[in-house]
């Protein structure tokens, strides 16, 4: 006898062996229960309610949201005698944004705020009388990378003058990185520098007002406020020339402005008299540069969203997660509900045949005359949108395949001498279709099956893309692309992160079914 | 012959051939076309014939699995064509078939157990634990290890597959077994062991057999008489030992000699036929082996010559025998 | 030696199933001399068929490969060869023909097409005479309206009228070695008795060698001068036609000889070789036919036998003649 092994190979072991086989596809299962149990459990993974935009859910979460979308300005305002003013001088003082779509300020009596309102670097200005420094404002980390000057100071005569004494004054700078120019000639080096980085930087600045050009001094003239500016509040004490001379020219205290690029300080002067008393001459923020967030649309992809949010600033992550379970229902569902009529109809059709046939045959050629998308629209124009309708509509398109593959199927099964076998043991028709057509037709029923679901994603996605899925706020991967288009031009996370999860999704599933198809078919040998 | 178990009176197959966009009915294939013959109980009764010759055809209208266009089979003296479908299901206890393919007759998907189960639940015979002793007392007597139960038939070479496929047909304890071309698709040393194996099971269970072959040796073996066929119809018919020392009709002769022996020393006279069997669906107007006969008349190309007997148990279908 | 045409030593194909490798021929040798008929028979699974494809070098690989042995061809070893060459040795001086005369040719053109293929293929005669050599095998092969037949397509002609075509497509180029593959398988016994007639006739015509794969006994006694009996993948008998229908010595094929249903005496019972042929894979130590052997002792299940000469041309692997073989 011929030797043989004590375990039995059943068909579904030698499937099961094959399929191993199958790299990709294997590969392709495991997404696709990744997929499944995603769906399955989007409730319990989200990191945040798909529905409302996260803003609102911050503080459910227990986070301090307002810290991201806006940082207070604390500042200190240096004295002419080198000491720091009281606080209730410190707050005296005017922040004004150089560019209100980027970041804007608001102060109370007690606080002063930058908020983000858009995206991109820009400049706070804070001012206190003719004081006036710079912080520099990064929202949404998109950080420029060129620092601007930030505060001014001047060296003040230490004694008082005498009249018609000239005293040469000097000016450094702080820049908002943090370095200090001493000279100058460096302050001016660095205007200079940065109007020529300015001019060749293509882009926003040509259009807009130049933010270092300044709002606050548009009155004066763009090349002047590149330069040193020196004024006398006081021109009846002392006079100042523009390369910093100070003489005095009557008696009093007087006041002088030095100013560049927006910025400007004070520099106190006695003649003939000593000094009253300290006044300030610089206010230094908290911090040089502020980096904020736009929590309110479009965050990018973070650490706390990792794919971003969207236009009414939900989180993508968890929508792209949620919007796996209706993209599931649909696929599985109208699928399932294809296949199962669709086989029982491609069996009756298959195994009967005569005038059923014909009719089931002819009823499969009309609904396959129609492209798939086009009888799933019109489905969808007659029942109205919505998701039970989405399936419905992809059940029916879905239902043809089916019965033409499974009578295809089913009129070669019908042929095979086991079957005729059976027939002339005097099996009963029902059974002969149950044991042994039915069986032969579910190799074939579950390659489409794999493959079909792929499809039906696809045409689901397609019809909520174009606004028939029925809300098109809801967490669908259709829906979502086609909000994204509209709101979000030049953004690519609102568009590719729904776009790529489509792709996964039906790639996987039709890689399964190759390689199902492959696993089963008989003339494929190991 | 006062047992006759079958008698297929003038039986005709006709499958009709649908041409064109609507399906009309263009003519006939005559696939089996005025066949008679009896089989008596206990006897195995040959059918031998070349590919298309209608012997599969007559076979499987024997078993009733394609409705004859004409003429009757009569089992037992019962007409089964006139049968309802119910009534049929339970005559199919003692009509049961053998197959050519072993392996295309028996569902890949089934164990043995399954497949020797099927005729037993299709028509109620006892309950499990019978059936199982049926089934295991069948795979004894057919020569299978009883311990394979679980086995799939595609784990079973060709010969332990149609053992399989005798054990199915045998299960029910039928009156008459249609083999069709049971051992064509065996090996040589395997034929013989089948061969053994149905003359073995004919004593014991008082089988009757109508052998389907192409092969007339085997034929010769097994069956004690034997029918040839030629273009769907009967060209001679008798007992075996009549056919094989005596023949008569052209066309048995030429099949006769046109059989390679295993034997180098022996020369023997060839007649071989010119030419190739003619379309069923338009077979010559008279005799149908006039194409090719060496010794065809005038009368062969109009008249179809009529069966009649030569001899005690041997008609011929020849007009040079009338 | 001018006479042998074909010359096989020690070929041995294995095939690869999952991680493992079965011997599927085993170490064959025999030659094919000039205007010879050798048949080679044995049962489904022999690897008759498989030392066919392996001279053709028409093994697939994988899972199959021809793991050692050399077949020679008039001399050239045909494995060493590049594939363009091998090309040139297919069709032109070895020729083919297979079982299914009914899959063997491409439904979609016609005869004609297909034969003048080869013969432009394989010679240099232009298109009209390939044409007319085409017509001209033919009528070589017996097919009656042969202008006719080189403009119809495959399905419009039956199996024996195709197996002639794929004899005609096999001899178009004048092979000098034929190898015909169970070639009247798929036929009736009337057209297999005219094929067989057919190449009888053809290999008397051009003196063709004939490498005739067959299991059926009857055909290989009427057709073969020399016979070869492969059993599992190994030559265990061969010997002259005469001789081994006459006076077999193994007892494989005496058992096959005696379980052929014979048309002159009548028999009760047939002789039947008891069990099945064993698996590939299953075969450790020892005769390979020794399950089914009547006549088995210890020696058989211990030790590989080797194919001992028993007179000449006459050579046997079974431990019963052993010592007669190793006198002679």
């Amino acid at each position: 006898m011929q030797t043989m092994k004590n375990q039995s190979p059943s068909p579904f072991r030698t499937f099961l062996k094959k399929f191993r086989k199958q790299r990709v596809a294997l590969w392709s299962l495991f997404v696709v229960v990744g997929i499944v149990f995603v769906g399955l459990f989007a409730p319990l993974l989200v990191p945040y309610d798909p529905h409302r935009p996260v803003a609102d859910q911050y503080k459910e979460k227990g986070m301090d949201a307002s810290q991201l979308t806006r940082e207070q300005v604390s500042v200190t305002v240096w004295m002419s005698d080198g000491s720091k003013a009281n606080d209730s001088a410190g707050s005296e003082f005017t922040l004004t944004s150089e560019d209100g779509q980027i970041a804007a300020a608001r102060k109370t009596d007690s606080v002063a705020f930058v908020y983000a309102s858009g995206e991109g670097t820009t400049s706070i200005l804070v001012s206190s009388g003719e004081i006036v420094s710079r912080l520099k404002v990064v929202v949404s980390g998109q950080d420029n990378g060129l620092p601007s000057l930030s505060q001014l100071v001047a060296t003040a005569p230490k004694q008082s003058l005498q009249k018609g004494e000239s005293v040469q004054t000097g000016v450094s700078a702080i820049l908002t990185d943090g370095t200090e120019l001493a000279e100058m000639t460096d302050i001016l080096a660095f205007a200079k520098q940065f109007e020529a980085a300015e001019a060749s930087a293509p882009g926003k600045n040509d259009g807009f007002a130049s933010s270092t050009d300044g709002f606050t001094n548009s009155e004066e003239a763009s090349a002047e406020s590149r330069s040193l500016y020196f004024q006398s509040l006081t021109p009846t004490v002392v006079e100042v020339s523009q390369d910093g001379t100070i003489t005095a020219v009557g008696d009093g205290e007087g006041t002088i402005m030095v100013s560049v690029d927006g910025i400007s300080t004070l520099i106190p002067v006695a003649v003939n008299q000593p000094f009253n008393k300290a006044i300030p001459v610089r206010i230094e923020p908290g911090s040089l540069v502020m980096n904020l967030m736009n929590a309110y649309k479009h965050q990018p992809p973070s650490s706390l969203h990792w794919f971003g949010t969207d236009h009414q600033n939900r989180d993508i992550f968890s929508r792209v997660l949620w919007g796996t379970r209706e993209t599931l229902l649909i696929g599985f569902v109208s699928v399932s509900v294809g296949a199962v009529i669709g086989t029982i109809l491609g069996l009756i059709a298959g195994y009967w045949g005569r005038w059923i046939d014909g009719l089931i045959t002819r009823c499969t050629d009309v609904l396959l005359a129609f492209p798939g998308i086009l009888l799933a629209i019109a489905v969808i124009a007659l029942l109205g949108p919505g998701i039970t309708n989405i399936i419905f509509a992809v059940s029916v398109f879905t239902i043809p395949i089916f019965i033409r593959i499974v009578r295809g199927s089913t009129l070669a099964l019908k042929e095979m001498t086991y079957v005729e076998a059976a027939r002339s043991i005097g099996v009963r028709d029902s059974v002969i279709i149950r044991r042994h057509i039915f069986p032969g037709t579910i190799s074939v029923v579950m390659v489409y099956l794999t493959m079909r679901i792929g499809t039906a994603i696809l045409i689901g996605a397609s019809l909520s893309f174009l606004g028939l899925g029925g809300d098109i706020t809801a967490p669908e991967w259709g829906a979502m692309l086609s909000a994204a288009k509209d709101n979000s031009r030049n953004l690519f996370h609102p568009t590719f992160f729904p776009g790529i999860a489509i792709v996964i999704t039906v790639l996987c599933f039709n890689l399964m079914g190759d390689g199902l198809r492959d696993a089963l078919d008989p003339k494929l040998k190991d | 012959m006062s047992d006759t178990l079958l008698d297929v009176q003038r039986l005709q197959v006709h499958f009709p051939i649908k041409k064109g966009i609507f399906q009309r009915t263009q003519g006939y294939v005559k696939a089996v076309d005025d066949v008679s013959f009896t089989i008596a109980k206990g006897e195995t009764f040959g059918l031998v014939g070349e590919s298309g010759c209608g012997k599969s055809t007559t076979g499987r209208t024997v078993m009733n699995l394609i409705k004859p266009s004409g003429g009757q089979v009569l089992f037992a003296g019962e007409n089964l064509s006139a049968l309802s479908p119910k009534e049929m299901l339970s005559r199919r206890v003692d009509l049961q078939m053998v197959f050519q393919d072993p392996y295309a007759s028996l569902n890949p998907r089934l164990t043995v157990e399954q497949i020797l189960e099927e005729p037993l639940t299709a028509h109620q015979v006892g309950d499990a634990a019978e059936r199982k002793r049926t089934i295991e007392r069948m795979m004894e007597v057919c020569g299978l290890n009883p311990a394979y139960l679980k086995r799939y038939a595609h784990e079973f070479s060709g010969g332990q597959r149609q053992r399989i496929c005798i054990a199915r047909a045998l299960i029910l304890k039928p009156k008459l077994i249609v083999a069709d071309e049971p051992v064509s698709a065996l090996d040589v040393s395997i034929q013989s062991q089948i061969l053994n194996l149905l003359q073995d099971l004919q004593q014991e269970f008082q089988l009757t057999y109508l052998f389907i072959s192409h092969d007339l040796a085997v034929v010769k073996h097994l069956c004690s008489r034997v029918g040839v066929m030629y273009l769907g119809r009967m060209a001679e018919i008798g007992a075996a030992d009549n056919i094989y020392t005596n023949p008569l009709h052209p066309y048995t002769k030429s099949l006769l000699s046109a059989i390679p022996t295993a034997d180098p020393r022996q020369k023997k006279e060839r007649i071989l036929l010119r030419g190739e069997v003619p379309s069923p669906a338009n077979p010559p107007k008279g005799c149908a082996f006039v194409t090719r006969c060496p010794s065809a008349k005038d009368i062969c190309k109009h008249e179809r010559p009529r069966v009649s007997k030569v001899e005690d148990d041997h008609l011929v279908a020849c007009h040079l025998f009338t | 030696m001018q006479d042998i045409m074909l010359e096989v030593t020690d070929l041995t194909v294995n095939f690869r199933n999952d991680d493992t490798e079965y011997t599927v021929v085993n170490s064959i040798s025999f030659q094919v001399k000039k205007g010879e008929t050798l048949g080679l028979v044995g049962e489904s699974g022999c690897g008759k068929s498989v030392t066919s494809l392996s001279i053709m070098r028409l093994v697939p690989t994988p899972p199959g490969r021809i793991a050692s042995g050399e077949i020679r061809y008039k001399g050239t070893n045909l494995l060493s060869l590049k594939e363009k060459e091998m090309n040139a040795v297919r069709g032109n001086e070895i020729s083919m023909i297979f079982q299914e005369p009914m899959t063997s040719l491409t439904p979609v053109f016609t005869i004609g097409r297909q034969l003048d293929e080869v013969i432009l293929l394989h010679t240099d005669l232009s298109k009209k005479a390939a044409k007319a050599k085409s017509i001209e095998m033919l009528k070589l092969v017996g097919i009656p309206r042969a202008e006719e037949i080189y403009s119809s397509y495959p399905h419009e002609l039956s199996g024996g009228m195709r197996q002639r075509v794929m004899i005609a497509i096999g001899l178009a180029c004048e092979p000098q070695l034929l190898i015909a593959d169970e070639p009247t398988t798929a036929l009736d016994v009337t057209i297999q008795a005219q094929i067989l007639d057919l190449m009888r006739e053809l290999k008397e015509k051009t003196d063709t060698s004939i490498l005739f794969i067959t299991h059926d006994l009857g055909v290989v006694a009427e057709m073969c001068d020399r016979v070869i009996v492969m059993y599992a993948g190994e030559i265990v008998e061969e010997a002259d036609v005469d001789t081994l229908f006459h006076d077999p010595k193994h007892p494989y094929t005496c058992g096959l000889l005696e379980s052929i249903p014979s048309m002159h005496e009548k028999k009760h019972r047939l002789f039947s070789i008891g069990g099945q042929v064993p698996a590939a894979g299953s075969i450790q130590m020892g005769c390979r036919f020794r399950d089914r052997c009547s006549k088995a002792f210890d020696r058989c299940e211990k030790e590989d036998p080797e194919l001992v000469p028993l007179s000449s041309g006459h050579f046997c692997r079974c431990w019963l003649y052993a010592e007669q073989g190793g006198r002679s």
